[in-house]
């Protein structure tokens, strides 16, 4: 299994998966409240209350200021943020790529990641390279959200196809070769050149 | 196990009653959501091994929901499953996006707080430097 510490990583890596076990690789999101003790979770806002009453000169003020040196902001306290896991894992090779985020700013990016990784799934590595170089054409790195708009991109890129599509293939046939060799886990991206960050520990720790 | 996959209508309207369903109080604490190629059941192994690497058609993709309850509280368990067409799959993402950024409400939100706080430090000072330089 492997843990990786980026979002943007976690896809590429997860698209290189998909593009070379696409029949059986999975997706699970897995969001979850973590456990919070009934005794705990009473403890802890009993303490905000006290810690509360006793730094305000004005008890009668029933809304403490907030920003206030040790007065909570938010009452947040007594639970715990929601974690959420991301795995793709293939059954057939064994491998397991993991990304785990507690923060709300993350999933937009993280389903447009799961969008594009979708596309991957349906139609193939096709549907990786032309986002390949969509994403070159516009300049911006793996994570581009503004890259599902299609629309003007994709007339731009058949006229990419009519120059380069002879690499798309030698791509293919790399990825083949490799593939049978049982390397699955090292797949560079040739063609598309996703980049990845060499080879992934293979059957780690599980 | 037959299965019954809903529209992708209601499967989004069931997902977001999940979503709601997840307290810290109660049991349901969980939502469990895959993505995978559907593929028929029927395709027997053929020679090309690598046949599956550049299909003639886009496969549907088969999305899934569950609460993750085990076989122990069978009757707790909530299963939802819907089938993506290629056509529909831009449609559907930003619709489940959409769906997941607000239901799963519990995450980290962006601490605008302590930046709140430094600002107000900041112009407090500043107006007591005022003060003292009037007074």
């Amino acid at each position: 299994m492997v843990l990786l510490t980026s979002s943007a990583s976690y896809l590429t890596q997860s698209s290189q998966l998909i593009s070379a076990r696409p029949t059986s690789t999975r997706i699970t999101m897995h969001y979850s409240l973590p456990r919070v003790a009934r005794s705990k979770r009473r403890a802890t806002a009993s303490t905000t209350e006290t810690k509360t009453k006793s730094q305000q000169p004005n008890p009668a003020s029933a809304t403490p200021a907030p920003g206030a040196p040790g007065v909570p902001t938010t009452p947040s306290l007594a639970a715990p943020a929601a974690i959420l896991t991301l795995k793709t894992y293939d059954p057939v090779s064994g491998v397991v790529l993991q990304y785990k985020t507690n923060r709300a700013a993350e999933v937009g990016r993280l389903m447009g990641g799961l969008a594009r990784l979708g596309g991957v799934m349906a139609r193939g590595r096709d549907e990786l390279d032309k986002l390949d170089r969509l994403d070159k054409l516009d300049g911006h790195g793996e994570q581009g959200e503004k890259g599902e708009k299609g629309g003007g991109k994709l007339d731009r890129l058949d006229k990419l196809d009519g120059k380069d599509g002879k690499d798309g293939k030698e791509g293919k046939v790399e990825m083949g070769e490799v593939l049978q060799s049982g390397n699955v886990a090292g797949t560079s991206a040739s063609g598309g050149g996703g980049g990845g960050k060499g080879k992934r520990k293979k059957g780690g720790r599980k | 196990m037959a299965e019954h996959h809903l529209s992708a209508e209601e499967f989004l309207a069931r997902l977001r009653q999940l979503f709601a369903s997840t307290s810290y109080e109660n049991h349901s604490r969980s939502v469990f959501l895959t993505q995978k190629r559907l593929t028929p059941h029927t395709t027997a192994p053929t020679a090309d091994s690598l046949s599956d690497l550049n299909p003639t058609q886009p496969f549907p993709i088969l999305i899934r929901a569950t609460n993750g309850k085990s076989r122990e509280k069978k009757g707790e368990k909530i299963k939802l499953s819907t089938i993506v067409q290629d056509s529909e799959l831009d449609n559907f993402f930003t619709r489940y996006a959409e769906l997941c950024k607000t239901g799963m409400s519990n995450l980290k939100k962006r601490d605008r707080g302590a930046q709140k706080a430094k600002l107000k430090a900041k112009k407090e000072k500043e107006r007591k430097a005022k003060e003292a330089a009037s007074g």
